[in-house]
């Protein structure tokens, strides 16, 4: 696929994903496309969440996964389609409960080794998310 | 002292205003599935209290639940189902394929009731702290005197914690998933649940919560084990004596897919023919033992019963029934009846028989996926009966039944044999 041709396939992926009641996935399958998909979630609006309590704080989020944080985003992108978020803090061990209004687009980032060896401990995100892109 | 009719009427004061109507399984109904009012939600008859504090984030917002379909086939008797274990205050467990609901369903029904949920996923869950509590340094410590740290609640225990008119479920999921040392430990919280005695949270001892079924209600949510859920392994059936386990199929349905997805594309209204038997009615007050003991038939289906129970276990042995089933269970001498007597006093409302064949459907058939498994039990359910003489109501006192032993066993003697007919199935 060309740089153009991805773009476009990109943007149409976005597009679907908007009002989405499902976190989306995108698969990079290296580091390189997970940097150039990073930029384009960025370039349609999207803004990049460090820690998961922050992906309900703009309307459009991103987070890249990996394995510090698997258990977290996996919970996110099952409790989601529920119509209520719980996230636990474990250093303050506090809950913040968030209700999804699904006018908001959550996409999950994963490289492609990273998702294998997540799926084998457990984590099935291909069962749980909604819309994914590969290029 | 009261005659045997009115002290039937006296437990039943509202079946004796109107006229018992024999209906058919298949009689039609235009009473609404589910019906709320200023206090209360009734799902499919079974009435359930509002919490009367619905303040906190807990509590899930019914705006989010304005689309649920409530199908005739999963939904509506799976609402009926998770409320009949509410009200009884039983630790329920569910299993059943991803794309059913199961989830949504409780939070759903939490939103309309007012209840708090409290939701932990058990995959990859191996901190018993994060469920349990621990200490922590003390954020508000400003005087000496303040304790260095404070014990901080885990996700499970906040759920356990007792507060004023807040009622609060805890949603267990993918418990099949769960490592082995957090099982223990959620089965002794629900050893403590059953006997609303104390948790001990802290290893010193220090920190214990008192636990109060009525208070908190326990979900537990499996997928299959085996099949396409990697990692979920079949739970030891001697765990799962401890849960009211309910068997949902793997997939939906393909009347409720296609329900569902007419309703999606707004190609149907969203109401389906309700049939009457799907209704249970609760009581406004559960019978007490001695109540029971004055239905008439009660000696009768009672022994019925027991030569059920032993049936079903020897099918189960046999793997004549749940033979596909992944997930090994059994049907418990202690736990079983203990739920189906309990089941009689919320649910009996004038025919004994119908109440306790729907006990047995609950306790008994619900843990079955097979639709043909479900029918050979259903052959033996039809056995546990009282059949009074004719020309008798079953609507007696318990003297004239003591005249009816000969009769009493002469049916049990039936139901063996039937009983035996099955065994070589």
């Amino acid at each position: 696929m060309t740089n153009q041709t991805i773009k476009k396939s990109f943007k149409e992926f976005i597009d679907i994903l908007a009002n989405s009641k499902e976190v989306g996935l995108v698969i990079a399958k290296n580091q390189k496309e997970l940097d150039n998909f990073s930029r384009l979630l960025e370039d349609a609006g999207f803004n990049k969440a460090v820690d998961i309590a922050n992906v309900f704080e703009s309307q459009k989020t991103y987070i890249v996964v990996d394995k510090d944080i698997e258990k977290n985003v996996y919970d996110l992108a099952i409790q989601y389609p529920t119509g209520q978020v719980e996230i636990f803090d474990n250093k303050n061990m506090q809950s913040r409960v968030f209700f999804p209004d699904y006018h908001s687009t959550i996409v999950l980032l994963v490289a492609q080794d990273v998702l294998n060896k997540i799926q084998t401990r457990g984590f099935n995100f291909l069962s749980v998310v909604g819309p994914a892109y590969r290029s | 002292m009261r005659l045997p009719e009115q002290q039937f009427n006296a437990l039943n004061p509202e079946e004796e205003k109107q006229k018992h109507i024999t209906k058919s399984p298949e009689t039609l109904t235009d009473k609404e599935p589910i019906i709320e009012t200023e206090t209360s939600v009734s799902y499919l008859g079974v009435t359930l209290k509002k919490a009367t504090n619905k303040e906190g984030q807990f509590v899930p917002r019914r705006e989010q639940y304005e689309n649920f379909i409530n199908d005739r086939e999963i939904a509506l008797p799976l609402q009926r189902d998770i409320a009949v274990a509410f009200l009884n205050g039983e630790p329920l467990l569910i299993e059943g394929g991803t794309s059913l609901g199961k989830t949504t369903t409780i939070k759903k029904m939490a939103s309309e009731l007012g209840w708090e949920i409290h939701y932990v996923n058990l995959n990859g869950a191996t901190d018993i702290e994060d469920l349990m509590g621990r200490y922590i340094p003390n954020p508000n410590k400003n005087k000496p005197e303040d304790p260095e740290y404070i014990f901080a609640d885990g996700k499970v225990t906040s759920g356990l914690r007792q507060e004023e008119g807040k009622v609060k479920i805890i949603i267990l999921d993918e418990f099949n998933a769960a490592a082995p040392n957090i099982l223990i430990r959620l089965h002794e919280i629900l050893d403590a649940l059953e006997r609303s005695g104390d948790v001990v949270l802290s290893e010193d001892a220090s920190e214990t919560i008192r636990v109060d079924k009525s208070k908190t209600k326990i979900v537990a949510l499996m997928n299959p084990p085996g099949k396409e859920y990697f990692g979920r392994e079949p739970i030891d059936p001697a765990q799962l004596r401890r849960w009211v386990y309910i068997k949902l199929p793997s997939e939906l349905p393909e009347e409720t897919f296609s329900y569902a997805t007419d309703c999606l594309f707004g190609a149907q209204s969203e109401t389906q023919n309700i049939i009457q038997d799907m209704f249970l009615e609760t009581r406004k007050q559960p019978l007490n033992l001695e109540q029971l003991q004055e239905i008439p038939g009660i000696r009768e289906i009672l022994e019925k019963y027991k030569e059920f129970h032993k049936a079903a276990k020897e099918l189960l042995k046999r793997r004549k029934i749940a033979e596909d089933q992944p997930q090994p269970f059994t049907y418990d001498d202690r736990m079983e009846p203990q739920r189906v007597r309990n089941f009689v006093l919320q649910f009996y409302k004038g025919d004994i028989n119908e109440t306790f064949q729907r006990a047995l459907r609950y306790y008994y058939s619900n843990k079955l996926e097979n639709k043909r498994d479900r029918e050979k039990l259903e052959e033996l359910i039809r056995l546990v009966e009282y059949q009074p003489k004719s020309g008798e109501s079953k609507r007696k006192g318990p003297e004239r039944e003591e005249k009816e032993q000969p009769k009493e066993k002469a049916e049990t003697k039936e139901l063996t044999l039937k009983t035996r007919d099955i065994k070589k199935l």
